[in-house]
C-alpha cells in the first residue's frame, strides 16, 4: 500500500499538483458535490480566487463579501447620514472571522495549493515547458517594483472604490471594482463554457473595466508560458492574506546554514522569485509573498534547512536524498527532465 | 359574496385572454426602478400574483396580493435539513407562519436564518382553488432552500428546480426547470403557461417527471437609462407561470410569479472582449523571446 502510494505521490510537488487539480475541479464545478445552494453557504470567504460569477462553483472568494459589505452596508449607511453602528460592522467582522477559520489552518497554502487561478497559471507554465520555451524570472530590482502593486490594488480596488461607490462618490460599477478586473472571473467562467464574462460591456465604465480585465487576462495567459505565476505577484488576495500570515501555526521555517550563501537553488525554485528565501533566515525567510508551495524545501540540498511546520509538527523538511531524487525529475525552474512511459505490460521506459 | 364576484370576474378575464398588459408604460417603468413597482402599475395579468412593491427595503419586503381574494399569506422560511451534502449547511431557521393581509398588502422580514422565503396565498370559491406563490431572497445566511421547496404546501404547486443562486437571476433567453406537482406527486404532461409583463405568452409541457424547462422570452425593450446603469437601476420585468388541474369536480389554478432581467449578452460584445484578450497576449509576447537560459540549463542538466 505504501509502495503504491509512493508511486502515485512520489514527491511533495506531485502531491501539490493532485491537490491543486482536485481543488480546481471542486471550486470551478463543485456545486454538484457540495450542493447547488450549499456552494454559496460553505463560507463565501475562501482565501483563494474562486469566483461567484462561475455558476457551478463550490465556494467563493473573501474579496466578494468584503467589497459588498463596504459598498452596500457601510458606504451606503454613511451616505444616508446614518451613524455607523456595530450591526453594520458585524457582517464585516463575521466575514473576516469565517475567513480566518479557514486561513488559520493552511495559511497562504490557499494561494499555493488551492487557488484556481494559481493552478491554471502553473498548468500554463508547464505547457510552456512542453513547448520548450525559455523561462523568465524577475530580478530583485523587478520584484521590488512589483511587490507594492498588490497592496495598491487591495487598498484601491477592494477597499476604497467599493466604499466610495456606497458613499455615492464613484459609479455603482466600482462597487466590486476588483471583481471587474479579476482574471479568475474570466478563467473560471470560461472553464464552465460560459462566455458571458469574457464579453465586455459596450459602453461606459463597464467597457473600461472589461478592456482592462480582458487585456490582463490575455497577458497572464500568454505570460504564464514563460513566467511563473504572473498574476499572483500583484494579486490583492496575496496582500489580504499577508495581513494574517503570522497568526497561523502553518509556516515556513529556514535555519541558518553555512552553504546557503553559495547555493541559492531555493531561490531558483521559488515561483514567486522571493530572494529572501536564499538571503535570509528565520522570520525574514517567510516573506509575505510566500505561497507555501514548498518548492524551496524540496529543492534545498541540505538536511533540515528549510521546513514547513504546523505548530510543533514538521510536515516536510529538506533532505539531501529527497533533493537528489527531485532534481532527477525536474529542474528548480520547472523543466521536466524525464518523461516516464509505461508500456502495456506496465514496464517503465525513460525517455 | 364580493370575493365570489371578484373571483368570477378574474376567471372570466383569464379565459378571455389571460393577460391584459399595459404596453410601453410598463417597459419604461420596469426599466427605471430597482424593484418592479407593482403598487403603481396597471394590472398586467389577471392571474393571482404576489408582487413586491417599491416600499421594500433591504431587510423588509412589502408585497401586494393581487387578483386573489385571500385574507392571509403563508410564509415558509428555509428550514429543515436538505439532502446530503447540504446538511453540512447551517441548520435551523423559523417554522412556517401565516401573515394577515391588510388591504391586500403585507410586510415580510427575514427569519433568523436563511435567504429564500417562499410566500403563498390561497383562496377557494365555488369549487375553484386558486394559489399564488412567489419567493423573496434576503442576504441572510442559513439553510439551503432545498427542504423548504420539497415540502408540499398546497394541492397544486409550481416548484422552481432550482431557484437562482445569489448573484443570479432569471434572464432573457435562459432556460430554467420547474416541477409541477399535485398533492405531492409530479404531474407528467402538465402544461405551464408563461406570461410576461411585456406581453409574451409561451406554453411548456412537463416531462414524465413533471418537470418543464421554461425559456424566458427575449422581450424586454432596449434600456433608456444607458447600457451600464449598474444593478441598482437594472432593467427588470415581471413574469408569471400558470398551471391548472382538475380533480374531483374541483378546478385548481396555481401561479408562480417573479421577475427577470435582460439577457447577459445584450449590452456586451464577445468580439471586443476577444480583441482585448489578444491585445493582452500580444503585450506578453516579449516574455516568450529566446533568452538562451533554457539551453544553458539543459546543458547543465
Amino acid at each position: 500500500m505504501r509502495e503504491i502510494l509512493s508511486r502515485i505521490v512520489p514527491t511533495l510537488g506531485r502531491m501539490r499538483l493532485l491537490v491543486q487539480l482536485f481543488m480546481l475541479w471542486l471550486l470551478v464545478y463543485g456545486s454538484s458535490v457540495v450542493g447547488y445552494y450549499a456552494a454559496e453557504k460553505i463560507s463565501g470567504t475562501l482565501p483563494a480566487l474562486s469566483c461567484a460569477y462561475d455558476k457551478r462553483d463550490g465556494d467563493y472568494c473573501v474579496l466578494i463579501p468584503t467589497q459588498h459589505i463596504l459598498h452596500h452596508r457601510i458606504g451606503e449607511a454613511i451616505a444616508q447620514g446614518q451613524e455607523v453602528a456595530l450591526k453594520m460592522l458585524l457582517p464585516l467582522g463575521f466575514t473576516v472571522l469565517s475567513f480566518f477559520v479557514f486561513f488559520v489552518l493552511l495559511n497562504k497554502m490557499f494561494c499555493g495549493w488551492i487557488c484556481p487561478l494559481g493552478t491554471l497559471q502553473e498548468l500554463v507554465y508547464r505547457l510552456g515547458r512542453l513547448f520548450r520555451l525559455d523561462t523568465r524570472r524577475l530580478e530583485e530590482r523587478h520584484t521590488a517594483k512589483a511587490r507594492p502593486v498588490k497592496w495598491l490594488l487591495l487598498v484601491l480596488l477592494v477597499l476604497a472604490l467599493p466604499l466610495a461607490a456606497g458613499l455615492g462618490v464613484t459609479p455603482h460599477e466600482t462597487g466590486d471594482a476588483f471583481c471587474q478586473v479579476c482574471p479568475s472571473r474570466l478563467a473560471t467562467t470560461l472553464l464552465t463554457g460560459d462566455a458571458e464574462q469574457a464579453a465586455i460591456h459596450t459602453g461606459g465604465l463597464g467597457f473600461a473595466f472589461g478592456a482592462v480585465a480582458n487585456t490582463l487576462f490575455g497577458f497572464v495567459l500568454v505570460g504564464a508560458l514563460a513566467l511563473r505565476q504572473p498574476f499572483c505577484r500583484i494579486c490583492p488576495l496575496l496582500a489580504f492574506n499577508a495581513f494574517f500570515q503570522r497568526t497561523s501555526p502553518m509556516r515556513l521555517v529556514k535555519q541558518q546554514h553555512d552553504r546557503c550563501a553559495k547555493c541559492g537553488i531555493c531561490h531558483e525554485a521559488c515561483p514567486m522569485d522571493i530572494h529572501e528565501i536564499w538571503q535570509s533566515h528565520g522570520r525574514g525567510a517567510f516573506h509575505e509573498d510566500c505561497t507555501l508551495c514548498g518548492r524551496c524545501a524540496e529543492f534545498c540540498p541540505d538536511d533540515g534547512v528549510i521546513s514547513i511546520k504546523l505548530g510543533p509538527l514538521t510536515l516536510f523538511r529538506s533532505a539531501r536524498e529527497y533533493y537528489k531524487r527531485r532534481i532527477r525529475r525536474e529542474s528548480p525552474h520547472g523543466e521536466m527532465k524525464t518523461i516516464v512511459w509505461h508500456d502495456r505490460k506496465g514496464r517503465k521506459d525513460h525517455v | 359574496m364580493v370575493a365570489r364576484v371578484m373571483l368570477a370576474g378574474c376567471m372570466l378575464l383569464a379565459v378571455a385572454d389571460g393577460v391584459a398588459y399595459g404596453g410601453e408604460g410598463h417597459g419604461q417603468h420596469a426599466g427605471q426602478t430597482h424593484q418592479p413597482a407593482a403598487d403603481v402599475a396597471q394590472p398586467w395579468t389577471t392571474y393571482p400574483l404576489i408582487e413586491e412593491t417599491s416600499a421594500s427595503m433591504r431587510n423588509r419586503a412589502v408585497f401586494d396580493v393581487r387578483n386573489l381574494p385571500a385574507l392571509s399569506v403563508q410564509v415558509y422560511p428555509p428550514t429543515g435539513q436538505g439532502k446530503f451534502p447540504e446538511r453540512f449547511a447551517v441548520q435551523g431557521g423559523d417554522a412556517p407562519y401565516e401573515s394577515l393581509l391588510q388591504n391586500g398588502r403585507f410586510a415580510l422580514t427575514p427569519g433568523r436564518k436563511g435567504n429564500y422565503h417562499w410566500i403563498t396565498a390561497r383562496a377557494e370559491v365555488d369549487g375553484e382553488v386558486r394559489v399564488a406563490s412567489s419567493v423573496r431572497y434576503f442576504s441572510n445566511p442559513g439553510p439551503a432552500p432545498t427542504a423548504m421547496l420539497a415540502q408540499p404546501k398546497h394541492e397544486l404547486e409550481i416548484v422552481p428546480m432550482p431557484l437562482p443562486r445569489e448573484h443570479w437571476h432569471y434572464r432573457e433567453g435562459e432556460s430554467w426547470k420547474f416541477l409541477v406537482r399535485f398533492q405531492g406527486s409530479p404531474q407528467a404532461g402538465a402544461t405551464l403557461r408563461l406570461i410576461t409583463e411585456q406581453g409574451s405568452r409561451v406554453q411548456f409541457v412537463a416531462d414524465r417527471n413533471g418537470v418543464a424547462e421554461v425559456t424566458i422570452p427575449q422581450d424586454l425593450p432596449l434600456p433608456t437609462g444607458g447600457a451600464n446603469a449598474g444593478h441598482h437601476t437594472r432593467q427588470k420585468a415581471r413574469f408569471v407561470l400558470v398551471t391548472s388541474h382538475d380533480k374531483a369536480q374541483k378546478h385548481y389554478v396555481t401561479t408562480f410569479n417573479y421577475h427577470y432581467i435582460p439577457s447577459a449578452m445584450r449590452d456586451r460584445s464577445l468580439m471586443a472582449g476577444t480583441i482585448f484578450m489578444l491585445l493582452g497576449g500580444l503585450l506578453a509576447t516579449p516574455l516568450l523571446r529566446r533568452t538562451g537560459r533554457g539551453k544553458k540549463e539543459k546543458l547543465n542538466a
